[in-house]
């Protein structure tokens, strides 16, 4: 046994030069050694002391597609657990969970937890095109949906929030989101209940939205409907209005 | 008829109906229009094929899947598995995924769907830890690593 292991490590050495040799050969304009040259060079050397002996799990070895069909079958917090198996499924995972995240009826604590994981983790943000999320309007949930509008631009497309008080600090921050250049110039549907117009009373004149196709707000006859006015949709294909009055404009 | 050649040398004959299940086949068949040359399968074992044809021939009269399904409007559910489809799957987890793998690479959507929603009914329920054990899959997380990922993904979890 110890010879062998002798062995793996005369090998590995070898190895290290050889990777290392290899390395000048084929990058010749890294004249200087690096942390990344030895890294290389010790993963062949671990190899060679301990080589895979048993065959591994299929499962752990799965292509992203099938583990993005499997995933699609499980809900969220199945998703979550999946995410933690093994290196392999966490990113398929992660883009299962956040691609179209949604949260409703989401309770404080989750919401707040989801916020402070996009604060958190910037590499997160990648994954989003749809959001689905409900606002309670406590004040310790003020200002934390400001992640939404710090995504890459132009890759939100879906937008569904559902807000219960519009008149608390929540009210203002929805308002924020949807009037954000980079949610106005990407977000093809947006779906707001609760009345996302109420008490909006600095109308906001030629704020255009570009690529709107599909709205659904809901209002009531107290709302500011001048408000809405001065928004532009060049694209709109679809609008449902809910609530008490239609407006006139 | 139509001849499909194994990666470990063995040949299948069965109806063109039958092996244009397979979008794969179809489009080769297309392509190379009418012949009498074996279609060669080297990612395909000749045990797997024949349960993969065995599926294919009880389908053969299903009408083609809709196209373009918006799979974001409704999750899809795990149970819609039927009863024919659940007896035939039921094989050994090495056979299973061999199955999954095969569907991919023939590209035969609704097999690949009974595949998945098999191994996703068994992923159901249980924690990180049973799935490793179910699956023997190695945890190649640091437990930092692995503490942060519970971290991150804690709102998602059941509410």
């Amino acid at each position: 046994m110890a010879s062998i292991v002798l062995e793996g490590q005369i090998w590995g050495i070898v190895l290290i030069v050889m990777g290392l040799f290899l390395q000048e050969l084929l990058y010749p304009r890294l004249t200087t050694l690096r942390p990344g040259h030895l890294k290389t060079a010790f993963s062949w050397y671990r190899y060679a002391v301990s080589p895979p002996t048993s065959k591994q799990s299929i499962a752990q070895t799965l292509p992203w597609d099938i583990l993005a069909t499997i995933l699609e079958y499980l809900d969220t917090p199945e998703a979550a657990v999946a995410s933690m198996v093994c290196r392999s499924w966490l990113e398929p995972a992660r883009q299962r969970l956040y691609y179209g995240i949604d949260l409703q009826p989401a309770s404080n604590m989750n919401f707040i937890r989801l916020a402070t994981s996009m604060e958190n983790s910037p590499r997160l943000r990648q994954f989003v095109r749809r959001v689905r999320i409900s606002v309670l309007g406590k004040d310790e949930t003020a200002g934390r949906l400001d992640w939404i509008k710090n995504l890459p631009p132009d890759q939100v497309q879906r937008l569904s929030i559902g807000c219960t008080q519009y008149d608390t600090p929540s009210a203002a921050d929805v308002r924020s989101i949807y009037q954000h250049p980079n949610i106005r110039s990407s977000v093809q549907c947006l779906k707001l209940s609760g009345r996302p117009f109420r008490h909006a009373e600095v109308p906001v004149k030629n704020l255009e939205f570009a690529k709107f196709e599909d709205l659904e707000v809901e209002v009531t006859s107290d709302d500011n409907m001048d408000y809405c006015s001065s928004l532009r949709f060049p694209a709109l294909r679809k609008l449902v209005i809910r609530g008490a009055r239609i407006p006139r404009h | 008829m139509v001849t499909l050649t194994t990666s470990d040398n063995e040949t299948f004959t069965v109806d063109k109906k039958v092996a244009e299940k397979s979008v794969l086949i179809k489009n080769m068949l297309e392509d190379v229009g009418e012949s009498d040359q074996a279609i060669p399968l080297p990612n395909v074992t000749a045990s797997v094929l024949k349960k993969v044809l065995e599926w294919c021939e009880h389908h053969k009269d299903d009408p083609a899947p809709p196209e373009n399904e918006d799979k974001d409007d409704t999750r899809k559910r795990t149970t819609d598995i039927s009863e024919w489809d659940q007896k035939f799957i039921a094989v050994d987890q090495e056979m299973l995924f061999e199955i999954i793998l095969a569907a991919n690479y023939l590209d035969i959507k609704a097999l690949l769907d009974v595949g998945c929603k098999t191994v996703a009914n068994m992923i159901k329920g249980k924690s990180p830890e049973e799935i490793r054990k179910l699956f023997n899959i190695v945890n190649d997380f640091t437990p930092e690593e692995e503490a942060q990922i519970k971290k991150e993904n804690e709102w998602a979890e059941d509410r």
